[in-house]
């Protein structure tokens, strides 16, 4: 064996075999149980063949989960990278009220989602939260509304409470993208007559789009694997109306204890976020700079 | 000694460095218990008398109770992981009845049958308490504390309303909440983000109306929802509803928000367990002058007085490490002076008939009388019926209050998940 191939070994041996023992293993686990009618509690399950996977799309809560899931992944794409886009644009000039607002802003990425979830409830409670006190003190109390508890109201809630966190997490990201751009490319369209907005289009975003590359896909699987928001603001309440599918799966597993079929619909979840960061990874990739 | 052979010695001393902290943290990140030692897991959280569990334990000398306190939800969840997982602690707190049963049935519960001897619960404790511990023909769940559902109140609100006699049938209990809802106070408070909390209204409409035994049927799959009875409950549900006697956006509030509403003069009663006094206790109330109970009114007096509510029981794991410590455990639980402290912690009746239940205040005084009265006594909706029905019904109850009008899309839709769920 070749001193090469022995270095190799060693150093791509651990993380191997850890990415077997963490991933690989748990989901050709997983994927053995979704042909089963395994329950959380059973010592023994069955082979049940395709029956779990014709449950989940047969079942009008499975559905409405998928549905609330990818509308929450398409708006959770459009709105926190063009609002993180934005704010670092703001920001990127060197000056001290851009550095205070950026030690401030950094400050709901580095809490939980969990804290994230009771400083929202706080602000969304009826009566006495944030929203609902605004309102009243501007003589507007007819809207006035319990957010969390409205089933028109309580997604789009929870929506923005997640957005809010993952719109600085799109700012950093864009912040680090715009000092990577050379300034004389933005200087030479300024020479060739280009004006802001031009600038904007014609020179900074295409020069992002690696950057965006990125910023989509971690805001679509966190958009994809979204539970600790959902479970601390709504439990997937009221009436289902917040049921991501994470927490669609928490429920069919630890409240309806039928790991089969929690077991198919995590499946589905994966292959979805397989196609949606395959698509994006291709798409950046098909229109990169740097290709 | 050459270069490329200390480069060699330093890679291979990396290695075993690598290899022995993996294996300490393969190893486990807890110590086996010792003889004496027993893992303790519990569902008794800050708001549910969790120092009551911490001065019974205190004074178990036979070995060391190590306790797991974890937040009530979480519990439900936690368990489930650590049965499943085949690491369970050696005693768990668990709800008598079909959460219970469905442990038991998967085989994660062993038979304490000489804590029942030992402890002689077959004398000490009330017949249905200890059949509610029973499951295969054999004790598995040791009664730790019960409760009772009853309509909770706040005195000052209702004397500022003029009702100075409460309620005992419909129509007594109509002409209150109107009486109240005129002084300018909501009569009921419902928090019923969680869900559970709404499933009393079901319990005892269903209880008042068609009685014990339908219940029964309907818990067991026997009945349907969609059964007139059922109908007739959720028709009388409504009607409160919508004449504006329950607070508004029940499902935006949690069981304390609804304690706290009462407890704050913004509405007078709650339909509520037990331990809300613990917790009204906990945050400086007194019983009788701040809060007191009613039993749910007679809805049809040909129909037998049923009491409801939760008994909270210990269960020894099947795969307990201990379980000589955790039957030595499970005695200390069942003794009368220590089910009586934990009572009075938490706002519970003690089970062992023994306890001195002098020491309980008199609005838990009250509650044990109320109980002795009944005719039966039954579990509530969620600890009925199996947990995936369950899961059905609690869903129902939460879309109920969101939108009185459409019970009867939801009754039949639930009957289809029900039946779909006990088909399994």
């Amino acid at each position: 064996m070749r001193p090469t191939t022995r270095w190799a070994i060693l150093f791509m041996g651990p993380p191997i075999l850890l990415f077997t023992a963490i991933v690989v293993v748990p989901t050709a686990m997983a994927l053995r149980l979704s042909f089963t009618d395994a329950n959380i509690l059973g010592q023994t399950s069955q082979w049940i063949g395709f029956d779990n996977f014709v449950e989940a799309f047969t079942n009008e809560h499975v559905r409405k989960s998928i549905r609330i899931t990818l509308v929450w992944t398409l708006f959770g794409a459009l709105i926190p990278p063009a609002l993180g886009l934005g704010i670092a644009m703001m920001l990127q000039a060197n000056t001290r009220f851009a550095a205070i607002m950026k030690s401030a802003l950094f400050v709901p990425i580095s809490i939980s989602l969990v804290v994230v979830g009771q400083v929202w409830i706080w602000i969304y409670q009826p009566g006495d939260g944030l929203i609902n006190q605004m309102l009243g003190l501007v003589g507007l109390e007819s809207l006035e509304e319990a957010w969390l508890a409205n089933r028109s109201t309580a997604l789009w809630a929870v929506f923005i409470a997640w957005a809010w966190q993952q719109a600085v997490l799109a700012m950093i990201l864009y912040l680090a993208g715009l000092t990577s751009i050379p300034g004389e490319l933005v200087e030479a369209a300024r020479v060739d007559g280009a004006g802001q907005f031009q600038v904007f289009r014609r020179v900074i975003v295409p020069l992002l789009r690696p950057i965006t590359t990125v910023v989509l896909s971690l805001i679509a699987i966190n958009s994809l694997r979204n539970f600790d928001l959902v479970f601390a603001m709504t439990q997937g309440g009221p009436v289902r109306e917040t049921e991501t599918m994470p927490m669609l799966v928490w429920r069919i597993l630890f409240r309806q204890h039928e790991q089969g079929l929690a077991s198919a619909v995590s499946l589905i979840l994966f292959a979805m976020t397989l196609v949606v960061v395959g698509g994006l990874t291709w798409w950046g990739r098909r229109g990169s700079y740097v290709d | 000694m050459t270069r490329l052979t200390k480069i060699r010695r330093s890679y291979a001393l990396a290695l075993i460095a690598i290899v022995a902290l993996v294996a300490a943290a393969c190893s486990g990140t807890s110590e086996d218990p010792g003889a004496g030692q027993v893992e303790v897991a519990h569902y008794y959280g800050s708001d549910l008398g969790q120092q009551g569990i911490l001065d019974v334990n205190a004074t178990f000398e036979a070995g060391e109770a190590v306790v797991s306190p974890i937040e009530h939800e979480a519990f439900k969840d936690q368990i489930l992981v650590a049965l499943a997982g085949g690491e369970p602690p050696d005693v768990f707190s668990y709800w008598a009845g079909a959460r219970t049963q469905s442990v038991f049935e998967n085989g994660h519960l062993q038979p304490i049958t000489q804590v029942f001897d030992n402890a002689d619960v077959w004398n000490n404790f009330p017949q249905a308490l200890v059949d509610a511990g029973i499951h295969g023909g054999e004790p598995h769940l040791l009664p730790f504390g019960f409760h009772y559902v009853a309509f909770f109140y706040n005195p000052h609100v209702m004397e500022a309303a003029g009702v100075t006699s409460m309620p005992t049938n419909s129509q007594e209990f109509i002409a209150a909440a109107q009486q109240i809802a005129a002084s300018g106070v909501k009569p009921i408070a419902l928090g019923s983000m969680n869900r559970w909390p709404a499933q009393f209204w079901f319990d005892f409409l269903i209880l008042r109306t068609a009685g014990p035994d339908y219940r029964a049927k309907l818990m067991s799959g026997e009945a349907s929802y969609t059964d007139p009875q059922v109908v007739a409950a959720m028709e009388l549900w409504k009607q409160l509803v919508d004449a504006g006697f329950f607070v508004d956006d029940a499902n935006a509030y949690t069981w304390t928000d609804a304690a706290d509403q009462v407890a704050n003069g913004e509405a007078a009663m709650t339909l509520m367990g037990t331990w809300i006094t613990g917790y009204w206790n906990g945050i400086g109330l007194e019983p009788v002058t701040d809060y007191d109970f009613f039993n749910f009114p007679v809805l049809d007096p040909a129909i037998e007085n049923a009491a409801l509510g939760p008994i909270d029981g210990w269960a020894l794991s099947a795969d307990a490490a201990n379980p000589e410590g955790a039957m030595a455990l499970l005695e200390h639980y069942a003794d009368p002076g220590n089910q009586l402290t934990w009572a009075l912690e938490q706002g519970a009746l003690p089970p062992n008939s023994n306890a001195d239940t002098t020491q309980l205040n008199p609005v838990m005084a009250k509650a044990l009388v109320e109980v002795g009265k009944a005719d039966s006594y039954s579990f509530n909706y969620d600890l009925a019926t199996p947990p995936p029905v369950a899961e059905v019904g609690l869903d129902m109850f939460q879309a109920f209050m969101d939108d009185p009008s459409g019970y009867a899309d939801l009754l039949s839709s639930a009957q289809s998940d029900a039946q779909a769920a006990f088909a399994g």
